[in-house]
């Protein structure tokens, strides 16, 4: 990665230099993460998100806190678990041991979020002027969706932030080659966003990329065995089974009898994907727009964003900073092949700094391009060239349209976060009734009560009592020989607004065997019943 | 205020903000409540059937199932669909009286069996379709052949005899596949009303009055499970009060004990609500016994 390097091409036109940029940019960015602090504190919710997987994620550090071992002690049997990398809920379990409920490591996530800014400050103050990494960094403590992952208990910021620490050190092993404990220290850093989150893959398939590519063969090595050894490891002390095999070779995991996916099956998902995720997610998650924003809006700041981010990725890729240009466009192929049902905004907030660095770029290139052109005596090689090298200082106009730009992007996303409440879906009423059937659990039943429900992570949290899900199988009476091989003793039958198979699969299963149940608690609006299962 | 400058320009300044930001939120939530109460309970009938069986759950299953059976290819799995959407528009049928429900009920069941797949209840909620709507030949075949995959399904069992015994006037199958259903079940309702029944038109009083008694007996137990039963609660009603009358009646001609005759008299009586019956069954009564 290389710092700030004048070109004659830029000496021409009357340069930005006010004293606001003359001072060094790091005051502007410790006020920018005090804005961001102050943003997180006006929407902290201290509950637990509806989504589930934050529950899962503190079950797992609970477990190893209790010396467990990474388990889902919330299910029968208390299996291993097998999906998550081990990396986040060993971070989790610390804050158990010091806090026995969520609030501390809520509290940090935030710390997480704002360090998230001054690294992407960090990271990319060589390679931006004053006025766009101001712009840059400003983007990034705005964001909307970063600011709701840092208040939840997910691993999508932890491994943001590992990345960026991972670039950091790159950068730095690459100034000081000669040093062998920085290479070292890079290499460990490198290999844990693979354990934060499996989409870590395609930042190690980066890193090698990108060391063999700049002719730094050492740390592509260390790397690819560290990342052998840890994997190995890892595998060998929880299992070698991994879901995301299974759910990639599956055509859709809600409907498992579709079977594998096909070759044009893929080239479907692929397309679907590139519709979706280009289409709106994208832009959803660049300017956090609602839900409701009509599709021909989002669709046009999706096209404007995109242009923007494709040319600043292509002249990232010209640049010194190339490994985040290659690592973004790994991580979007896999996104891009994963089951399209499950696209959302959360899958972009790992990269999102980094979408919002190309845009950057992206205006940055397109407001010098017609300087770049009028000299007619520049051959496109010296064009080229030119693009690779930081420009700096900014004329006066293309700050301004920088200026401009970030407003025009941060303002939704502040708007977003002082305007609708994070979590308003937890205290809707059908999550009322569900955590009072919880809370009346607890207070009703023995200590070894296994409950069959729809959100066993969130149950177990606050009901105390393992569980399980239903099969997910219309065969009544599997579904009644799951409830007896698990020692079922009671079930809950919801009225969630967001799904309906609780009524699909357990209201046929139950009214056909009624002689097997006894409503024990029920409340109305919407209803929402426990039932003890008795024995035959 | 050299204090707060040296932490506003040195490396103090980020360990300090972070630390005021973790103290305020551990602050500000430090009584926030990870569990509660649960609100009061609102039902006090404890039969799942009946407590289940609200109009909105019955709609949302029965959306839910059709969009599912959509996306379900695998063969198997859509006759199971196609058999719970019959049920919850039965229950819908039952809980609304609409008549167009119980045609798609029958609707349903019927797609669900069209490949004559090895599933006994798929059958017998054919069937149990089909006797609700009166068709009582159809009824009598889908039980049939609910037995033949499964000969123990006491509910298909149960039907059947009662189909034969009240539809068809039939006496000696029923009173086998009665005998049969008791031996695996003796709990079942109207069972032994009919087999009283039978065996009182047959002449043989005592073993008549032991199934009387037994369906008297156990009546209480089917009035607890009403919404359990596969039988109308009226019906369950009905053969329990005429077990009683019956019983009035024998103990008043052929086993002389005018207690036992009072006593199923007054238990008749405390069960049927018609009252030209009633009037009928003390009339009766008092031409045995000298009541005034």
């Amino acid at each position: 990665m290389g710092r700030d390097r004048q070109h004659p091409v830029h000496s021409s036109g009357s340069p930005w230099d006010p004293r606001i940029f003359a001072r060094d940019p790091g005051s502007i960015v410790k006020l920018a993460v005090v804005v961001q602090l102050v943003l997180l504190a006006v929407q902290f919710d201290p509950q637990m998100s509806t989504n589930g997987d934050d529950g899962t994620y503190y079950i797992l550090g609970s477990a190893i806190a209790q010396g467990k071992g990474f388990r889902d002690i919330h299910l029968v049997g208390e299996p291993v678990h097998r999906g998550y990398p081990v990396l986040y809920p060993l971070y989790l379990s610390l804050s158990s041991f010091l806090c026995g409920t969520p609030l501390l490591p809520k509290a940090t996530m935030g710390v997480m979020g704002a360090l998230v800014t001054l690294s992407i400050f960090r990271l990319f103050r060589g390679c931006l002027p004053p006025p766009a990494l101001i712009g840059l960094v400003a983007l990034t403590a705005a964001s909307g969706f970063l600011a709701e992952y840092s208040h939840i208990l997910m691993s999508e910021v932890p491994y943001l932030l590992l990345t960026l620490l991972a670039l950091l050190l790159y950068r730095r092993s690459a100034e000081q080659p000669s040093r062998p404990l920085l290479l070292w220290v890079a290499g460990i850093i490198s290999v844990l966003p693979v354990h934060c989150r499996s989409v870590g893959l395609a930042f190690s398939v980066a890193w090698m990329v990108c060391s063999l590519l700049d002719k730094r063969y050492k740390p592509a090595v260390v790397h690819m065995a560290l990342l052998a050894a840890t994997l190995l490891l890892y595998r060998a002390l929880t299992s070698w089974d991994t879901p995301y095999v299974h759910h990639f070779m599956q055509a859709n995991s809600y409907f498992p009898d579709q079977g594998s996916i096909s070759a044009q099956g893929l080239i479907d998902r692929i397309a679907d994907n590139a519709r979706v995720y280009g289409g709106t997610i994208i832009a959803r998650s660049l300017f956090a727009l609602p839900r409701d924003t009509p599709e021909t809006v989002a669709g046009l700041l999706s096209v404007f964003s995109l242009i923007f981010a494709g040319i600043g990725w292509v002249r990232n890729l010209l640049g010194g900073t190339r490994i985040v240009g290659i690592y973004s466009a790994f991580f979007l192929a896999i996104l891009g092949v994963w089951q399209t049902q499950w696209s959302s905004e959360r899958f972009i907030v790992p990269i999102l700094p980094f979408l919002y660095y190309f845009v950057v770029l992206g205006i940055l290139t397109t407001a010098s391009l017609p300087s770049l052109c009028r000299s007619a005596t520049l051959s496109v090689r010296q064009i080229l060239h030119a693009l690779s090298v930081t420009v700096s200082p900014v004329p006066r106009a293309t700050a301004a349209l920088l200026a401009v730009a970030t407003l025009l992007i941060a303002a939704p996303n502040v708007a977003r976060q002082v305007s609708s409440p994070l979590h308003a879906s937890s205290s809707s009423a059908d999550w009322r009734n569900f955590y009072s059937c919880a809370d009346w659990i607890r207070c009703s039943t023995p200590g070894n009560a296994v409950v069959m429900n729809r959100k066993q992570e969130l149950f177990y949290l606050r009901s105390r009592r393992v569980g399980i899900c239903y099969p997910l199988t219309h065969d009544v009476n599997k579904i009644m020989r799951s409830m007896e091989d698990n020692r079922v003793t009671h079930v809950v039958f919801d009225n969630f607004f967001w799904t309906g198979t609780t009524a699909a699969y357990l209201y046929p299963a139950i009214v056909s065997h009624p002689d097997r149940f006894r409503v024990v608690y029920a409340l109305r609006d919407p209803d929402t019943f426990v039932l003890e299962f008795v024995a035959p | 205020m050299s204090i707060l400058r040296t932490v506003l320009r040195g490396s103090f300044f980020y360990p300090v903000v972070f630390g005021l930001w973790v103290g305020f939120v551990l602050l500000q939530f430090r009584n926030h409540p990870y569990e509660g109460l649960p609100f009061p309970s609102v039902v006090p009938s404890r039969e799942p059937a009946t407590v289940l069986r609200r109009k909105q759950i019955i709609a949302r299953t029965i959306d839910g199932l059709r969009e599912m059976l959509a996306h379900t290819l695998d063969g198997d799995q859509k006759l199971h669909v196609l058999h719970n959407i019959g049920i919850s528009y039965y229950d819908r049928y039952q809980l609304e009286r609409e008549p167009s429900s119980l045609d798609s009920a029958q609707m349903y069941f019927s797609r669900s069996v069209e490949n004559r797949p090895r599933i006994a209840p798929f059958y017998y909620n054919l069937g149990r379709a089909y006797t609700v709507k009166g068709n009582h030949q159809e009824a009598a075949r889908a039980y049939a052949v609910a037995l033949s995959v499964d000969s123990n399904h006491v509910l298909a069992l149960h039907n059947l005899a009662i189909v034969q015994f009240f539809e068809f006037g039939m006496q000696e199958e029923p009173r086998r596949n009665l005998q049969r259903l008791l031996r695996i079940d003796s709990g079942l309702p109207i069972a032994n009303y009919i087999l009283g029944e039978i065996y009182l038109r047959n002449g043989d009083l005592p073993t008549a009055i032991t199934h009387y008694r037994q369906e008297a007996k156990l009546y209480p137990g089917f009035a607890k499970r009403a919404g359990e039963m596969s039988v109308a609660s009226e019906s369950v009603r009905y053969c329990s009060a005429m077990s009683h009358l019956r019983l009035a009646v024998l103990f008043s001609t052929s086993r002389i004990d005018r207690d036992m005759a009072q006593e199923n008299l007054h238990r008749y009586l405390s069960l049927e609500t018609d009252p030209a019956r009633r009037r009928k069954a003390i009339e009766e009564m008092k031409r045995y016994w000298d009541l005034r």
